[in-house]
């Protein structure tokens, strides 16, 4: 069983390395880290040199009331934390894309029908699959964390220390959990759909559901915040009802559980034990649990598609 | 092997057989890559990738993949659906070596009458999913005299049930 898993994901990763589709999407995810970085990196520049310039004038005019620095708080990480943004709008539709093309294109080309000719068990090759999906988005995900992680050493010029790094790798690997949940949605609908169209479509209704429509009853109650991963600084006066609403739903809202948790790990200070990163998942632990929950079942409702799939169906509708 | 068979046009064939032969549990399946190749006279080809193949060189990668674990029974779902010529006489020359040379039973399902007439030893036919005639294709050959041809036996076998398009 294990061998015929490894040979189906084995070719998955050989089949989406041939791909100009999975190619690009290695290249957008390459350009958005560096552009992140890029982005981070001139914004903090251009604020600590203001500083700098603003400090010299106010010494100069013999003040005696120095600014705080803007950074004080801040951790080096936050340097990547447009990279948050990325991810849950770009990275999680490009890794719908990988997990619908996966099981899609041999259905429309006719290739499921050699396959399931094969003495291979349905479960053995549902799971090669999300086996290969995992795999590739691993790949991406170590790629665009080796790239943020020298990145941030050469703009601070020294290395990281282990806490950060810590953080660090949970952050990529909370961004892993949540694209591998949209691919595994993607496959879902790859299998399940009648339609090529169909299979695409419900998947992305279903991002647009989750990145938009479900964060405009959460977090958009507090604007800043919606597409800004900064913690909410004010809030602004609602209704009991809206308010009521917002902590109800707030746990089920995957992507807001995303931007929070990543933006705790990338922008608090790794001073006070508050901020450490294993308090800051306690913290949004429930919201956690859930998109563990929606991910394992996403995987059980691919798996059991799979299971029930008719291998002599005729042609896939366009 | 089902009609219009596909593979994944962007691996060159030997990845795409070495993928199916790992599926059907082949350990090793390199040299018997190059066993199956060599017998349908199809070597030099396996370094090129599927998607530049014509129809006739994928029905014999088709072939390839479904003997390469050695089957005692081989189903052919319309061989020589949409090939030229050459590639329907290549074929059939295959599969009578197949039948021949390693003792398969294949079982081919066809219109071209044509073809069966020149590849096989039993003939059955089918009326809608209904086996309405099997025998020897020595013996329907002998008992339908008067018929030039396996046409004119497939018309004559039972016009009233037959539906003729």
């Amino acid at each position: 069983m294990v061998s015929n898993i490894n040979t189906i994901a084995k070719n998955e990763v050989k089949t989406l390395f041939k791909e100009k589709t999975f190619i690009l999407i290695l290249v957008i995810f390459i350009l958005m880290t560096l552009l992140s970085n890029y982005i981070g990196w001139s914004s903090r520049t251009t604020i600590e040199n203001v500083f700098q310039e603003t400090i010299k004038k106010v010494v100069s005019s013999g003040s005696r009331q120095i600014p705080v620095d803007p950074f004080t708080g801040i951790s080096i990480l936050s340097i990547i934390k447009n990279m948050i943004v990325y991810i849950f709008l770009i990275g999680s539709l490009l890794a719908i894309i990988i997990g619908y093309n996966s099981f899609l294109r041999e259905r429309l080309s006719g290739v499921s029908k050699i396959i399931f000719s094969k003495p291979i068990e349905r479960k053995e090759f549902i799971l090669g699959k999300i086996y290969g999906i995992l795999f590739l988005l691993l790949l991406i995900t170590i790629t665009s964390f080796l790239i943020s992680l020298i990145s941030i050493s050469l703009i601070t010029g020294k290395i990281l220390s282990l806490q950060l790094v810590v953080k660090l790798i949970i952050f990529y690997f909370l961004s892993l959990i949540y694209m591998f949940l949209f691919s595994i949605i993607g496959l879902f609908f790859s299998i399940f759909a009648k339609s090529s169209s169909l299979a695409l479509m419900i998947p992305v209704i279903i991002w647009i559901f989750i990145s938009f429509v479900l964060p405009e009853l959460t977090s958009a109650l507090n604007p800043t915040a919606l597409l800004n991963p900064a913690n909410i600084q004010s809030t602004l006066p609602h209704g009991k009802v809206l308010i009521f609403l917002q902590e109800i739903l707030k746990p089920f809202s995957v992507s807001d559980t995303y931007k929070v948790i990543s933006g705790s790990l990338l922008e608090l200070d790794s001073t006070g034990s508050s901020t450490s990163a294993l308090n800051i998942l306690i913290n949004n632990s429930a919201g956690f649990i859930f998109m563990i929950a929606l991910l394992g079942a996403a995987i059980f409702g691919s798996y059991y598609t799979m299971l029930k799939f008719d291998a002599t169906e005729e042609e896939i509708y366009e | 092997m089902p009609e219009n068979v596909k593979f994944y046009d962007n691996l060159t064939a030997f990845e795409n057989l070495k993928y199916f032969a790992l599926l059907s549990g082949i350990k090793n399946p390199e040299t018997k890559i190059s066993e199956v190749l060599e017998y349908l006279d199809f070597k030099g080809f396996e370094n090129k990738k599927i998607g530049e193949f014509s129809k006739g060189m994928k029905q014999r990668i088709g072939i390839a993949q479904a003997i390469i674990h050695d089957p005692e029974i081989l189903f052919l779902d319309e061989p020589s659906s949409g090939l030229d010529p050459f590639g329907i006489k290549k074929l059939r020359e295959i599969i009578i070596n197949l039948n021949r040379g390693k003792h398969m039973t294949i079982f081919m399902n066809t219109h071209l009458l044509s073809e069966v007439s020149k590849m096989c030893t039993t003939i059955g036919i089918l009326n809608h999913g209904k086996l309405i005639y099997k025998d020897a294709l020595k013996n329907t050959m002998s008992i339908f005299k008067d018929d030039t041809n396996l046409e004119d036996i497939y018309l004559s076998i039972d016009k009233k049930e037959l539906s003729i398009d």
